[in-house]
This record gives C-alpha cells, sequence and structure tokens, in this order.
C-alpha cells in the first residue's frame, strides 16, 4: 500500500531528524569520549610519574619493594606494581603481569611507556616508569569511564530518537497544514462532481494559496458555463426538433382520418406542410450532426482549391447563378469540404432571409482571401449583429416553417474560425446584408 | 366539417378555440384536428394579436404556446387569467418541471407537451369545454371545515367569506372535499378533473394544489386544510 502524502512528509522529516540528530550525537560521543579519555590518560600519567618518585625515592632508601608499594597514595583506586630483579611485587590482586603485551616492561624499564589495555571485557591504562633499579608499572581501570561514555551514548541515542519523534509530529502537523488548501481543493471538486456546480473555494489572502484557489475557480467557472451552454443547446435541440415533429404527427393524422376522403382543397396543405416539416427536420439534424464534428475537432483536410470555382459550384448546387460569383481564379490549400459549407450555408441564408444572394465576389487582399455573400434583402438590426452568429439564433419578423433552425451562421462562423479566417457582418449597398468571409492564403501546406 | 363528432359530445352550439402559436405548420395541424371536432377556430400567430382579438371576441378555450416572438406565452396567460376565467391550456415545447409549474402559476388549467398525441389534446380541450357549460342547479353543498362549495352557483367560502377561485380550483377542491377525507392520488385528480386517461403529468397537480393552498391556507407552507399525504397524494382535513 501507497503512504499518504502526509505520512510520507512525516516519515521523511523524522528520517532526516533522526541523520542530522544522529550524526551531532556521534559527533558529541566520538569529541567527548577522546577528550574524556585523553584527560584522564594524562591524568593517571602525571600521577603515576609522581608515584613513581615517591617508590624510587624509597626504594632507594632501602625500604623493601612491598613496603613500598603500601606507601603509594593512590593505592585503591589504581594498582601499583614494581618489577625488580627480585621479579613482581603488586599491593593487591587484580591485573597479573602476564596481560601486559609482551615488550611492554622492557619499553618501559628502558624509557617509560603508557598502554591501554583490555582485560576480561574491561579496559585499563597501564603507565610504566623507569626506576634506579627496576620499573614501576601503575595500572588505572577505566571502567568508570567506559561506564559514563555508555550512559552518555544511551542518552545521544535517546536523544536522537527523541528529535526523530519529534521531526515526525512536526513533519505530519506541516504537512497536514500544508494539505489545507489541497483538501479545500479536493472538497470543492468533489461538489462540483456532485452536481453543485457553483462551488467555488473562499480566496484568504495568503499569497501562496490564493493563486490554486484562483485557478480552480476559474476551471469551475469555465465548466459551469461550459454545461449551461450545452444545456441551453441542448433544450434548443429538443425544443428544434419537438416543434416539426409535433406538425408531422399531426398532418399524419389528420391525413390518416381523412384518407377515405382526401380532398385537394383541404388536404393539399397538409401534404405541402407534412414534406417541408420532414424536410426541415432532417436539415436540422444535419446541421446538428455538422456542428456535433465541430466539437470533436476533426482535423482539416487541406488541398489545393480554386476558392472561385469552389463558390460556384456552391452556387450551382443551390440552384443559385453561378455567374452571381465574381472575382478572379484564386488557389490556396484549404479544406474544400468546409469553405464549400460556409459558403453553401451565407447563400441559403441570403435565399431564407435576404430574398437570394446578389453578388458572391471573390478576392485576394493583403495574404488574405475574402469572398463576400451580398443580398438584398431587409437586413438586419445592428444591435443583433453578434446574437445572429449564435445558434438557434433567428432574426425577429423570420416565419417559423420557412427558415431552419437558426444553425447554418453557427455552423459558417464555426468552420470560419477552424480555418484560421472570420466572417464579418455588414450592411450591403442594396440595404440587404454583407457577410464577409475572410480566410488565409496559403501557397504550401504548413 | 366533418362528421365524427365523438358520442356524448354537446355539439348543440358552436365552440371558438383560440390557437396562439407562431409556427404555422403546428397552428395547420391544429387548425385541422379543431375542425374535424367541430370548433370553429380562431388563429393568432403572437400573444400581441391573441389580446387584440380578446377585446371583442370570447373563445371558450384558448391553447398557448410558451416561446412567443414578442410577449412571450407566460404573461399572455397571466394577463388573460386576470380579467377571464376562461379556460387556458398550455401547448408546448419545453417539458421541464419548472415550465410546467411556471405555466401553472400563471394561471392555466392544462399543460399539454408537444409533440402532443392529437385525440389526447382534443380530450384535454374536450374537459375544459365540460368547465365551461353552464353549472347544474341541483348538486349538494360541500362543506369542510371552514370551507364551504356550493356547486350550484360556483361560491367558494372560507369562513363566510368569498373566495375568488377559477373553475378548476373549483373542481379540484370538491373532489377532494367529495372524497371526505381520504387521499387522492395525483392520478386519481388527472382522470377525475382533467380527464386524463393514463398519460398524465402529476406536476400540474402539484402546481394547482400549490395555488389552491395560496387561496384557502393561512400559511401556505404549513397547510392545515389541504395535506400532502407524502407518496400517496393529497387529502382534505376538517379539523375539530
Amino acid at each position: 500500500m501507497k503512504l499518504g502524502l502526509r505520512a510520507r512528509v512525516a516519515v521523511a522529516v523524522a528520517l532526516v531528524s533522526l541523520a542530522v540528530a544522529g550524526v551531532v550525537a556521534s559527533g558529541t560521543y566520538v569529541f567527548a569520549s577522546w577528550y574524556l579519555l585523553d584527560q584522564r590518560e594524562s591524568a593517571a600519567l602525571t600521577r603515576a610519574v609522581l608515584d613513581s618518585r615517591a617508590v624510587n625515592a624509597a626504594l632507594d632508601g632501602g625500604t623493601s619493594a612491598s613496603q613500598t608499594l603500601e606507601l603509594v597514595p593512590s593505592v585503591g583506586t589504581s594498582q601499583p606494581m614494581i618489577h625488580t630483579s627480585e621479579g613482581w611485587f603488586t599491593a593487591s590482586v587484580g591485573i597479573p603481569p602476564s596481560v601486559f603485551p609482551a615488550n611492554f616492561l622492557s619499553l618501559a624499564a628502558a624509557q617509560g611507556a603508557q598502554q591501554r589495555i583490555e582485560v576480561a571485557g574491561d579496559a585499563y591504562y597501564v603507565v610504566g616508569v623507569p626506576l634506579t633499579a627496576g620499573t614501576y608499572i601503575e595500572v588505572f581501570p577505566l571502567r568508570e569511564l567506559d561506564q559514563n561514555l555508555r550512559l552518555a551514548a544511551l542518552a545521544l541515542v535517546g536523544m536522537s530518537l527523541i528529535a526523530a519523534t519529534a521531526g515526525a509530529v512536526f513533519g505530519a502537523t506541516t504537512a497536514g497544514r500544508i494539505l489545507v488548501p489541497v483538501r479545500k481543493l479536493g472538497a470543492g471538486a468533489q461538489r462540483i462532481a456532485g452536481g453543485e456546480l457553483s462551488a467555488r473555494i473562499d480566496l484568504n489572502g495568503d499569497p501562496d494559496l490564493d493563486p490554486i484557489a484562483g485557478s480552480f475557480n476559474a476551471m469551475a467557472e469555465a465548466v459551469q458555463q461550459r454545461i449551461s451552454r450545452e444545456r441551453r443547446f441542448s433544450a434548443n435541440v429538443s425544443h428544434e426538433l419537438r416543434s416539426p415533429v409535433t406538425s408531422i404527427v399531426g398532418t399524419a393524422e389528420v391525413l390518416e382520418r381523412h384518407a377515405d376522403h382526401l380532398s385537394a382543397e383541404e388536404d393539399g396543405p397538409m401534404i405541402a406542410v407534412l414534406g417541408q416539416q420532414a424536410r426541415r427536420m432532417s436539415q436540422t439534424l444535419i446541421d446538428l450532426m455538422e456542428i456535433s464534428r465541430l466539437d470533436r475537432e476533426e482535423p482539416l483536410t487541406l488541398e489545393n482549391k480554386d476558392l472561385t470555382q469552389l463558390c460556384r459550384d456552391a452556387a450551382e448546387r443551390l440552384g443559385v447563378d453561378p455567374a452571381l460569383v465574381t472575382g478572379p481564379s484564386v488557389r490556396t490549400f484549404t479544406d474544400g469540404r468546409r469553405v464549400e459549407r460556409i459558403i453553401m450555408n451565407l447563400i441559403e441564408n441570403a435565399q431564407r432571409h435576404g430574398a437570394g444572394a446578389t453578388e458572391i465576389a471573390v478576392q485576394r487582399i493583403d495574404g488574405e482571401v475574402e469572398i463576400r455573400v451580398d443580398d438584398a434583402g431587409p437586413g438586419f438590426d445592428m444591435a443583433d449583429r453578434d446574437r445572429l452568429f449564435e445558434p438557434f439564433a433567428r432574426g425577429k419578423d423570420s416565419e417559423k416553417t420557412t427558415s431552419g433552425a437558426g444553425l447554418g451562421l453557427a455552423i459558417a462562423l464555426e468552420q470560419a474560425k477552424v480555418l484560421g479566417g472570420a466572417i464579418e457582418l455588414e450592411h450591403s449597398p442594396a440595404g440587404g446584408a454583407r457577410f464577409t468571409v475572410r480566410l488565409p492564403l496559403r501557397d504550401t501546406l504548413p | 366539417m366533418s362528421a365524427t363528432l365523438p358520442p356524448g359530445f354537446n355539439d348543440g352550439m358552436a365552440r371558438s378555440i383560440m390557437v396562439v402559436e407562431d409556427d404555422p405548420a403546428i397552428r395547420m395541424v391544429l387548425n385541422a384536428h379543431l375542425k374535424d371536432e367541430g370548433h370553429v377556430v380562431i388563429e393568432c400567430p403572437t400573444a400581441e394579436q391573441a389580446l387584440v382579438t380578446l377585446v371583442d371576441t370570447q373563445p371558450d378555450v384558448i391553447l398557448v404556446d410558451l416561446r412567443l416572438p414578442g410577449i412571450h406565452g407566460l404573461d399572455l396567460v397571466r394577463s388573460v387569467r386576470a380579467r377571464s376565467e376562461v379556460p387556458i391550456i398550455i401547448v408546448s415545447a419545453q417539458t421541464d418541471s419548472h415550465d410546467v409549474v411556471a405555466g401553472m402559476e400563471a394561471g392555466a388549467d392544462d399543460y399539454v407537451t408537444k409533440p402532443f398525441v392529437a385525440k389526447e389534446l382534443m380530450a384535454r380541450i374536450r374537459r375544459q369545454l365540460r368547465r365551461s357549460e353552464p353549472r347544474s342547479p341541483e348538486l349538494p353543498i360541500l362543506q369542510c371545515g371552514p370551507l364551504e362549495l356550493r356547486p350550484d352557483t360556483g361560491q367558494a367560502l372560507l369562513n363566510g367569506r368569498q373566495l375568488s377561485l377559477s373553475r378548476i380550483e373549483f373542481d379540484v377542491l370538491a373532489e377532494l372535499i367529495g372524497a371526505g377525507g381520504r387521499v387522492l392520488s395525483r392520478d386519481e385528480l388527472l382522470r377525475d378533473v382533467w380527464g386524463y386517461g393514463s398519460m398524465g403529468d402529476g406536476r400540474i397537480v402539484d402546481s394547482l394544489i400549490y395555488r389552491l393552498r395560496g387561496k384557502i391556507e393561512q400559511d401556505a407552507a404549513n397547510p392545515k386544510l389541504l395535506i400532502t399525504v407524502r407518496g400517496f397524494g393529497y387529502r382534505m382535513e376538517a379539523g375539530e
């Protein structure tokens, strides 16, 4: 199982604390043990030298070796020994001379020596000083120092563990505090996922956290707008399909009832409406499919096309005189299907609302191609100009039956944008509408 | 005029139906069906034209589309309801609950969604037409707590004070009081008051109950007379 971020931060801080505490503790231990041992050894050395002088004086004065040992003041805390030609003398039974390293005695007798030894797990410091006749040896137990150092080490290990624990706690709380905004984000996201699209995160003036909350809120706003736009769109779709279905079903019912006594006068218009509404519905469905293709962001199919010829073909397909298309041949790499769709939608718009197109002019202007579709219809209100390009928009006077669902201009504009162009709407010289499509000119494939 | 009148339909006098609808195809369809039923049709493509026509015409039922250019269908319903008891049926492509509730709130008597089944819509119209017929004189007085309904005159009294109820409000209240404290489900009310067969829309009942409470309850949010029985329907509480 993977640990949570908070646990991982806690463990990491704990490990770092432990490592730092460990290094500091080991350093402290090494230094303290070196220092204490050094102190102890130099004290022992001084002591041994002083003792050896007293011993030497006593021996020189004729006192026997065993008696001389009684005089050593440090008896009890250390073990004095004398080695003479007669052998070993010692005041107490403790460390036997046999444990000394092989050449220790000769070295001590010659020039004096000191050595740390270990006997049965305990450390000792042995100092040997030459005498007039023999060698004085004093053995200092280091056990007490060892014990102290062990205690200190234990304390240092304990401290390190405490530091690690404190680090873990500190890491967990800090991570917890840092994670508060993350939790808020999580809670906000959950509310949005639960359908509460208006959920936002409070900004509380923190320069580090507010940008995150701000981005989150901006995202939520975009999502909310997108969803409400899509809801409006689908409500419109449903409305646009319900109307033709209503009239198709309704006329069909009337005609079925009249089946055995159909009259041209009464039922003729009904049959016309049936066909007209079925075509209206099929056009709406085609437009909706086009919009869903746009939404899927299909890639462009760029080919070298003559736009003027393309306009003539589009006009012809809609039963419009291709001679209305004016201008020189303009070739460019573009997506022919999309351009055709734009031109056809503009011509159809002119047919529906502008009494038909009067001119379709193609010209090259500053690295762009401009296609103008003019009509001589009743024109439009400047106030409605942008709204007319919205899906399901209609001019205020348009008759529901003859007009489409109001998707044509929206599709044309979207296609123009996909091609890197734009569509503008102004009044035509004849008082109708003039749609100007601007598309980029491409001499080569990008 | 076609001869296919349904049995039991009173065709003693011509009934006129106003159709306020901006889609000419749907207007034509409604016209054909209404004519086949033997009605006279007054077509209005806009609410504005309907308001002008209503000055000197009294249709027996008005069918109103909601999404009209210019004045919205809801405003037309409100404005007609303010001065007339004429039955109003909303015929709309808008099917959301809030549209149904808003339509009933505005004072409509019924709400039919597009695409409609012509036979169903004609049945709805027939039921509303029955409501505009003269009241039968021999119906007994209905009483429930402080409420008193006189079906013979169409008067409704609350603590002796005259209540202003529309015909459909009166009928719903009469149905509930007539049940004598028994719970009536939405479907029963749709069947008995609106004449729905099986495809009724319970939201119509809820909106009307809400409208009624505004008129008969002291505190509509905390009803004491017209009680909701959750999961079952509505009933009247006679009180002590």
